[in-house]
């Protein structure tokens, strides 16, 4: 019977650097056999809370347990795999030395699990190159091969396709999603508001530190969508339709009226208009991207903290 | 818990195996092994320190008149030899010469001891001795050179992260560095001993007189050197690991280390002319490492490095202890820094 404790669980989770919050009292769990999106615009503290994890910064305040255990960190991380930020390697080893040197570190491994693992990220001809020959793709495709060493059960993956080409995107993402099956886990995070959408199974948003919002991608974005219309009196009808109580927000962008509202009730939109004699001449509705969510939260949280 | 340290050495001591620094400075050890050793060799041979006597006989009759100028050197007096410029003048002029060098030769007994340490000195087991003597304070500064690039690295190339994200753990970790740096630096005394010994082979095939065998030193001193020398490396290094650690850069660990070993070498010594610093140098670095690195060859004590200053010299026992204290206190601050630090990424140096 597979364990279907959390695999990482985090409780008032803090980080202060001086006067700077980096993590603001972070309570989250991440479940067994997903992707996790970990989303935040730059210096939101999503490479401090991976640190604080990953045992590389103390936290100050709160705690942590990975795989549901309390033991020994250090042997709950030789069963995890990381990447942080760019990927750091001896320059003066060839990407396959480097993966055998830490191999050896975790004492676990043979080589052909250096050649299996080389040929899967797309390194098995330059796998005898310097590491310090590399592209920053390559060795994107070098630090995912490093962190997926011993077969982790748990992935943080930062930035994993940062460098690589459209091409070397999509095959990674491939691969990221193929490893968050079953008993692994995957911890990523991006800024590539479409990557995570499209690999991540739920996802945290992190803003000045603190949690803003969490669930399944499709539970977060459930019942939000945008219509955008051109009326006859778009005056008349931004007044109109701001007034309706299930509309959250409507606004003129030029000769456009946005309107956020849940995509389901786009023709009532046309319907109060109608009663006013106020006649649509072109509608366009859809579900809310994940980036505009994103972006209207996320300003939301800073605009708040402004003030 | 050791054997995860063992291994970690292991690999530690493979990665340092594949960098170019160590092997860099183990080829400045050995190159200057080798230029002690066939130094001592071309002194012995060609005398460039003998001593001279300058003779010039004036004519009796006018003092301004000289009869011939003429110049011992203490290979001439050794060798009962007479300049030519003597050769062929009058008897009493010559005997007035012969009579002036008579004085010389007490000069020479100093010079004659010297040379003879000098042919001692290419002999085995002095020249290996001798080599670390003379590299004393040049090694000092290589090992720590080598310790702090070897943890400075880490920093350098973000490679810390990496390491630590493995489970490797963090005094584990350094630990192993420590070890795999002073195993590193051992070989490295081993090969530059091993090859003054084959230039030393090499001088003896190519004819040695040995006139007086002063002061040989024993096998069993040289492994013994090796130990005292690695025992006196301990503080230094952990000196410069801590300064690393402390500056995350391996610039910082080294340039910190040497000019703290230069005011050591440079301010402490003249200072030893005031009593209450003879007391305070006693418990220095240099002046205990030089005690308990100095040698004997016979009845011949060498003894150099920074502590060569007028202070009196620690004994064996005192200065093992306070090497012993030096190293704990800084490998204690190293530990706790490094156990207790945020690890951010590349610094880039």
């Amino acid at each position: 019977m597979s364990d279907t404790s959390p695999v990482i669980q985090t409780e008032g989770l803090t980080k202060r650097y001086g006067k700077i919050l980096a993590v603001d009292n972070l309570s989250l769990t991440v479940p067994r056999g997903h992707v996790f999106g970990l989303l935040g615009p730059n210096g939101s503290g999503k490479t401090t809370t991976m640190g604080m994890l990953l045992g590389l910064v103390a936290p100050t305040a709160g705690s942590f347990r990975l795989f549901g255990g309390s033991g020994n960190h250090q042997n709950a991380l030789r069963r995890v795999g990381a990447i942080v930020e760019t990927p750091a390697f001896y320059p003066y080893l060839s990407g396959r030395d480097n993966l055998a040197y830490f191999q050896g570190v975790l004492g676990r491994g043979t080589a052909k699990e250096l050649d299996d693992l080389l040929a899967r990220v797309g390194l098995a001809e330059r796998g005898g190159d310097r590491f310090h020959t590399y592209s920053l793709g390559m060795k994107q495709r070098l630090g995912l091969a490093y962190a997926l060493l011993g077969d982790p059960e748990l992935l943080f993956l930062d930035e994993p396709t940062n460098g690589m080409d459209p091409a070397g995107m999509a095959e990674i993402r491939d691969l990221i999603r193929s490893l968050g099956t079953e008993d692994r886990t995957v911890f990523l995070s991006s800024h590539l508001l479409n990557e995570v959408e499209q690999v991540c199974d739920s996802l945290v948003i992190l803003s000045k530190g603190k949690l803003i919002a969490q669930g399944s991608v499709a539970d977060l974005l459930q019942g939000r969508g945008q219509t955008r219309l051109r009326t006859t009196d778009n005056a008349q009808a931004l007044t109109i339709l701001s007034a309706l109580d299930w509309v959250e927000e409507a606004k003129l962008d030029g000769e456009t009226l946005v309107v956020t509202a849940p995509p389901e009730r786009a023709p009532e939109l046309s319907a109060a208009l109608g009663q006013a004699e106020i006649y649509v001449t072109e509608m366009t509705s859809g579900a809310e991207s994940l980036e505009s969510y994103f972006l209207e939260i996320t300003a939301a949280e800073e605009g708040e903290a402004a003030t | 818990m050791i054997g995860q340290v063992l291994r970690l050495t292991v690999w530690e001591w493979h990665k340092l195996r594949r960098r170019a620094l160590p092997w860099i400075l183990l080829g400045i050890v050995v190159v200057l092994m080798q230029v002690a050793v066939w130094g001592a060799y071309a002194v012995y041979r060609t005398e460039p320190f003998s001593p001279t006597h300058g003779v010039s006989i004036n004519d009796e009759t006018d003092e301004d008149v000289t009869v011939f100028e003429a110049s011992w050197t203490c290979k001439d007096v050794r060798g009962d030899r007479i300049p030519p410029e003597v050769e062929n003048v009058a008897d009493e002029h010559r005997e007035r010469a012969l009579a002036s060098v008579e004085g010389f030769r007490e000069t020479c007994e100093g010079y004659e001891e010297f040379r003879a340490f000098t042919s001692n000195a290419v002999l085995l087991p002095n020249s290996i001795l001798l080599g670390f003597d003379l590299l004393q304070g040049t090694l000092f500064i290589l090992v720590s050179i080598l310790a702090a690039a070897a943890l400075g690295g880490e920093y350098g190339w973000g490679t810390l992260r990496t390491v630590l994200t493995k489970g490797a753990g963090r005094w584990q970790f350094l630990t192993a560095k420590l070890l795999a740096v002073m195993f590193k630096t051992l070989v490295g005394l081993a090969i530059a001993a091993a090859g003054v010994a084959l230039s030393s082979l090499l001088i003896s095939a190519l004819g040695l007189e040995v006139e007086t065998p002063l002061g040989l030193a024993e096998w069993p001193d040289v492994p013994l050197k090796i130990g005292a020398l690695l025992y006196s490396f301990l503080p230094y290094v952990m000196l410069a690991l801590l300064i690393t650690a402390l500056a995350q850069s391996t610039a910082a660990g080294i340039t910190a280390f040497v000019v703290y070993y230069l005011i050591e070498a440079t301010l402490f010594p003249p200072l030893e002319n005031l009593d209450w610093f003879k007391r305070v140098s006693e418990y220095l670095l240099s002046p205990n490492a030089d005690a308990l690195l100095a040698s004997t060859y016979g009845e011949v004590s060498v003894t150099l490095g920074n502590g060569g200053g007028n202070g009196a010299q620690p004994d064996v026992l005192h200065a093992m202890v306070v090497l012993a204290v030096y190293t704990l206190v800084f490998g204690a601050a190293t530990f706790w820094l490094f156990q207790r630090r945020d690890i951010a990424g590349a610094k880039g140096g």
